[in-house]
């Protein structure tokens, strides 16, 4: 039976409402606003004219999907070992994965460009900042794939799988990441929404991402910076819509009927 | 096959197998022999090493020393993929995303096994001899642990194992589904002959459904029986205590008796030890006859305690002079109230009934 709601929890959820909708309003209003009393769809129009949009907005999202990329590959088999073999090593992943939230985002970059020497392509292209982002996404990538692996029963699976002649890849790749649908989803999801508003790696190392896009744009045209926030809103809003119709279709159940 | 070697003829061979967590031993040289077809039991309490033995067998396990010969090859080091071994775990183990048919299916596909017709016709033949014909295209969370567990069965035959092996298959089932799906595994092993080793901690389980028993002890097997001998003829005071109900007295011996305090006991199995062993004797509840007077051969006891099993109900009974042991007897329940708590008997037995073991 489904709960009624009461007049407070109404209020709390209209409370809640205008807090998160009011800017957003009021952010839509003034991208709008074209001087004076007049309105209309100038800074949206500009926006898709401005040579930097689209080519910044490419670049966030194609290090975004790098970023996964490298997460998933680092993260996946090594957590999956640990899980199966090495629970021992578990507080340790912990401890790694939290380092991101005590080292400043600054701190991380001196340490990054001290360190790291490496090929053209990498050390002097924005591919560069994938390193530092899959950093910055750890925490979130790891605990979503953590709770993904904690929710399966990964050892008797592996052995199921094992047992009837499966090899690692296959195992890997036919039995638990297909059941772990969700967790990656969620992982996928807050690192593409980390790293297309990162904004402090991307402005110290120079390199033009969406977020600093966002930010130049923002010092020269401000109801353009307006219209860039809903349409960076918007696309966030779209992932998240495309994860949660995807995260429904098929969902991997555990347990029994009865 | 590479790495392996010919070794014997048929069927499943343990030699000497060890296996060590630092200084702790949890088998110490297990000698085992399987038959072609044949259902074997590995029964014992929590921790004697009967898991350790199976995942052992599967390849889960690496023993620290000793060898497993599988149909005439040394399977010892063989990874678990690469063993055509079939297994059922404890934990529903079918694979949440999979269909029955797929979780079937996915054997033979891994394996390149025939054709996808010819697996997926396999996979349905299979689910009809578990009983699943109507729930091919159901997933794992649509199903009941029983059906989930009868998945498992099929999707392990389908790899055609050398051995089935079954890690307490039934140990989360509720005890109606437990007893129909032990026939059941007993029919479907018994129609493809497949060798097979099963582990359970339940005694009737293990008795009801093996060709052998072996009973396992702190790393060590006691005993590799037929179940009616393992029950009949404890090897030892382990196995006696651990299979099935009885009695047990300590006494010693004196002919064909066992004396304990100022009881003669009549057991010819005493016989066979030298006069004044020590000595527990074994009695099996339904060896003794309960008299409510004074019967020739007869001993006197009190009741202690009655337990009630519906046909049945099990007397406990104290005797006289004779503070440690205790007999029981199963009677009719029709005949419980005879036999109130406190009330004087007497018990009789055949002098070949008791099993005698030395202390």
């Amino acid at each position: 039976m489904r709960a009624r709601l009461s007049l407070f929890n109404w209020a709390i959820i209209l409370l809640a409402a205008l807090f998160f909708f009011v800017p957003l309003i009021v952010t839509g209003v003034f991208s709008l606003w074209q001087g004076g009393n007049r309105y209309g769809f100038s800074a949206y129009l500009l926006l898709l004219n401005t040579s930097g949009f689209w080519a910044s907005l490419w670049l966030s999202f194609r290090l975004a999907v790098e970023t996964i990329l490298l997460s998933f590959f680092l993260l996946v088999p090594s957590m999956i070992f640990v899980h199966l073999k090495a629970q021992w090593l578990k507080p340790l992943f912990e401890f790694i994965s939290n380092l991101p939230f005590v080292i400043p985002a600054i701190a991380l970059i001196d340490g990054l460009t001290t360190l790291y020497t490496g090929p053209a392509w990498l050390i002097s292209t924005p591919n560069y900042l994938v390193i530092p982002y899959v950093f910055l996404a750890l925490p979130y990538a790891y605990r979503s794939i953590d709770v993904g692996l904690t929710t399966l029963d990964v050892k008797t699976l592996t052995e199921a799988g094992q047992s009837l002649g499966a090899g690692w890849g296959r195992i890997i790749f036919w039995v638990l990441l297909p059941n772990m649908k969700a967790a990656l989803i969620g992982a996928t999801l807050l690192t593409l929404t980390i790293v297309m508003g990162e904004f402090t790696f991307a402005s110290v190392l120079l390199f033009h991402t969406f977020a600093v896009f966002i930010n130049d744009t923002g010092q020269n045209a401000i109801t353009e910076a307006a219209a860039l926030s809903l349409f960076s809103f918007l696309i966030t809003w779209l992932f998240m819509l495309g994860v949660l119709i995807s995260g429904r279709r098929n969902p991997a159940n555990l347990g029994g009927a009865h | 096959m590479d790495g392996t070697q010919q070794i014997a003829l048929s069927g499943v061979s343990l030699t000497n197998i060890q296996k060590s967590y630092g200084s702790r031993v949890v088998l110490a040289g297990i000698n085992m022999e399987l038959a072609q077809g044949e259902l074997l039991c590995l029964l014992g309490p929590s921790g004697c090493g009967k898991t350790t033995l199976l995942r052992i067998l599967a390849g889960f396990e690496t023993p620290s020393s000793g060898k497993i010969v599988l149909n005439g090859i040394d399977v010892t080091r063989l990874p678990p993929n690469k063993r055509r071994m079939g297994m059922v775990f404890q934990a529903y183990s079918l694979f949440p995303n999979m269909t029955a048919l797929q979780n079937v299916r996915f054997g033979p596909r891994v394996r390149g096994a025939g054709s996808t017709a010819s697996q997926l016709a396999e996979a349905e033949r299979l689910l009809g001899m578990v009983g699943l014909a109507a729930h091919v295209q159901k997933f794992p969370h649509q199903l009941s642990g029983g059906q989930q567990q009868r998945v498992a069965l099929a999707r392990a035959l389908a790899v055609k194992p050398d051995i089935l092996l079954l890690d307490e298959p039934l140990s989360a089932l509720d005890a109606k589904v437990r007893t129909q799906l032990r026939s059941e595994i007993r029919r479907i092993q018994k129609e493809t002959g497949i060798t097979t080793v099963f582990v359970t901690h339940d005694q009737e389980e293990a008795l009801s459904i093996s060709d052998r028993v072996a009973v396992m002890n702190e790393g060590h097997v006691l005993q590799i029986a037929a179940p009616a001998t393992i029950y009949q003829e404890p090897a030892n005071a382990f196995v006696a205590r651990f299979i099935g109900a009885g009695g047990v007295l300590q006494g010693r011996t004196e002919g064909n008796s066992v004396r304990a305090g100022s009881i003669l006991l009549p057991a010819n199995a005493a016989a066979a030890l030298p006069l004044g062993t020590d000595v527990e004797l074994f009695l099996r509840p339904e060896h003794v006859t309960l008299h409510v007077t004074d019967s020739a051969g007869a001993v006197r006891a009190d009741v202690t305690e009655q337990t009630f099993f519906g046909s049945l109900t099990r007397i406990k009974l104290g005797l006289h002079d004779v503070p440690q042991g205790e007999i029981w007897a199963d009677i009719p329940s029709d005949r419980a109230a005879h036999f109130a708590p406190g009330a004087p008997v007497w018990a009789s037995w055949q002098p070949e009934s008791p099993r005698v073991l030395a202390r």
